[in-house]
């Protein structure tokens, strides 16, 4: 393997294990996760054609970043969704957020983190995980999710806030006592 | 509330690009004037990320993976041996897509290294083997025609069974069956649809006629879903989307994500953006064009032809006008229906909504006195069935033998009983959805049910206060 293959598959590795924060990234910038899923996709396509501009030293989460801005500007223009001054300023408020305060974890921590996350949510009854499947995963509104769960709009936005602070503090106490 | 509850519900609706033009402003202003702020929205959102990756990988990994599945994991982590730990299905497409380039050639090579060097009894055993469930019913109403592999014939489908392929028919307008596949893609069909289905490795679907929803997960890489119909095939590898088949053209709606659309006529592909329509078919172009805005206005044209309607079509003359009879359907169970159905938002045409304040007028004429049912079969916006919601007139109530008008306020119109299974999962009134088909029914005797004119309007907002 040559230096250029070992480059490419180290700047790859990073991006791969910077994926979720990626698409965090993304989803931030499009308000949709499908389409910021397309957009990171998008965007390691990019980085497996370009990995040679990376400049050695400096932050691959931030040039991924860069990268993944683009994308989602492309995922845009596909859409043909004209951007309001609202929106721009934004997303301009939301670049410096992330760039000032993302930064990288290292991959065994996101897979503890993972990890505790799965056994955590397992723990949550059936009509919770209905309630956060319906919300994260069908990205259904509060209104739809009540329509389907049988709760007022004002309940499913209780349950909703208490569910993900269960799991969070859930998580925090496994990985806390694993350590 | 607590101000950590509105922070946090701030975020999470704007992850989901819920929030209204002055909420970005709120939010904008809230990130640019506080470091504090900015560095929480990002661990907000990186959270909420974490956990969406979670519950969707859970709902889709309900399953033993397949062979295919498993060869090809083995087989990235042999290749690019990226992490210590086994990646994510979603991670592993990501590298295959990305590594595309490298690995295509020795997959095939392998592969065909592989197929050369079996035994033929050895590939005999190799074959998936076409008793394995592939996917489950998880809800279905109205009749249904259900071809399994061996050709065998059933009428007789219950939610939850399992199904190794074959072919779904909806035998009526109100028919409606939904599949859910292994990994958690789910396709529906709902009215007089055929669709055939299988899943070697690689989800394969036929939609010979109707109409078919879908939510499609993730696919492996390499092995989109593919879906054919008459004129046209679809590439999907994870989004959402409606596609409906007639004999010369497909009309695609895609809700999220994308997909490819290849014509058969002249080869031509494009790809279908989010909330974009496309329709292939031999004398249009393959141009996606944004989803029209929806309307809550809808008249039938009966006089143009039967485009489109099940029963029995009249054109009109001098002293009469078009009307679409009732046609008899009779159930497995020995029920007969008859039926007049009109399709409603299909092809080219906006998307046709219902609101509060809508209100159906239908005229005809029925020759016996019978109790007359008059209904609407709804989807929600990304084309997921919403459910059959219907109101009685009883009989008597229409004069017989003569025309008839009634106007029938959508307030009045309930959730079919045959749906009361799925009642926790639909819609409880059929608002703000959109209307796929108008019917009307008599049931057990033929009354000479006739319809002229189905129109869908809005109560003027005077008239509507004095409801």
């Amino acid at each position: 393997m040559d230096e250029s293959d070992q480059k490419r598959d180290r700047v790859l590795k990073a991006a791969l294990d910077y994926r979720v924060e990626l698409l965090a990234y993304a989803r931030s910038l499009l308000g949709n996760y499908a389409a910021a899923e397309d957009a990171v996709q998008d965007a390691m396509l990019v980085v497996v054609k370009k990995f040679d501009q990376f400049q050695e030293g400096t932050s691959v989460l931030a040039w991924c970043r860069a990268i993944v801005r683009l994308e989602v500007l492309r995922v845009r223009q596909r859409h043909r969704r004209e951007t309001s001054l609202s929106e721009r300023l934004l997303d301009d408020a939301i670049d410096a957020a992330f760039a000032e305060f993302q930064t990288a974890q290292r991959h065994e921590a996101v897979q503890d983190w993972h990890e505790a996350l799965e056994g955590c949510l397992r723990r949550v009854p059936d009509r919770g995980r209905k309630i956060l499947q319906a919300r994260f995963t069908d990205e259904f509104s509060y209104e739809q999710i009540g329509q389907q769960v049988g709760m007022t709009l004002e309940a499913v936005r209780k349950a909703l806030f208490r569910l993900k602070k269960q799991v969070r503090q859930c998580v925090e106490t496994t990985l806390g006592g694993a350590q | 509330m607590s101000d950590a509850h509105d922070w946090q519900e701030l975020i999470d609706r704007h992850l989901r690009g819920e929030l209204s033009e002055s909420e970005q402003e709120r939010l904008a202003e809230l990130l640019d004037s506080d470091a504090e702020a900015r560095k929480d929205f990002v661990e907000q959102v990186q959270w909420d990320t974490r956990l969406a990756e979670v519950l969707r990988e859970s709902r889709g990994s309900s399953r033993e993976p397949n062979v295919d599945e498993e060869a090809d994991a083995a087989f990235v982590e042999r290749t690019v041996a990226i992490g210590k730990r086994t990646p994510t299905i979603r991670i592993t497409n990501v590298l295959l897509a990305a590594a595309a380039v490298i690995i295509v050639a020795l997959i095939a090579s392998l592969y065909f290294q592989q197929a050369n060097t079996r035994r033929p009894d050895r590939i005999a055993v190799q074959q998936p083997s076409v008793d394995l469930p592939i996917a489950r019913i998880s809800g279905l109403s109205g009749p249904l025609q259900w071809t399994g592999d061996g050709g065998r014939v059933t009428y007789d489908l219950i939610a939850g069974t399992e199904l190794s392929g074959g072919t779904i028919e909806g035998l009526a307008p109100g028919s409606w069956f939904k599949l859910e596949f292994n990994d958690g893609s789910t396709a529906t069909i709902s009215g007089n649809s055929m669709l055939t289905f299988s899943d070697h490795g690689q989800k394969v679907l036929h939609l010979k006629q109707g109409n078919l929803s879908s939510n499609v997960k993730p696919q492996p890489a390499g092995k989109p879903m593919l879906i054919y119909t008459r004129s046209a095939m679809l590439e999907v590898l994870g989004t959402q989307f409606e596609v409906e088949a007639e004999r010369s053209a497909t009309t695609l709606n895609v809700s999220e994500g994308k997909v490819r659309v290849k014509r058969f006529s002249d080869g031509s592909a494009v790809d279908v953006p989010a909330r974009h329509r496309l329709i292939a078919a031999a004398d249009q172009d393959m141009l996606p064009r944004p989803v029209p805005h929806s309307v809550s206005h809808w008249k039938s044209e009966l006089s143009l032809g039967p485009v489109r309607t099940q029963g029995k079509w009249t054109p009109g003359a001098d002293t009469q006008e078009a009307k679409l009879g009732a046609v008899p359907y009779t159930t497995p169970q020995g029920l007969t229906i008859y039926t007049t159905g009109l399709s409603v938002s299909y092809g080219d045409k906006p998307p046709v909504t219902l609101q509060p304040a809508s209100r159906l007028r239908v005229r005809g004429r029925i020759a016996s006195p019978q109790k007359v049912y008059f209904g609407i079969t709804v989807r929600q916006t990304n084309g997921a069935f919403a459910g059959r919601f219907q109101t009685i007139r009883p009989a008597g109530d229409l004069p017989s033998g003569q025309d008839f008008e009634v106007t029938l306020h959508l307030r009045e119109f309930r959730l079919d009983p045959s749906l009361a299974s799925l009642k926790q999962e639909l819609p409880s009134a059929p608002f703000h959805l959109v209307v796929e088909t108008i019917w009307c029914h008599t049931l057990d005797k033929q009354a000479g049910l006739e319809i002229t004119e189905v129109e869908l309007e809005l109560i003027p907002p005077a008239e509507d206060e004095l409801k």
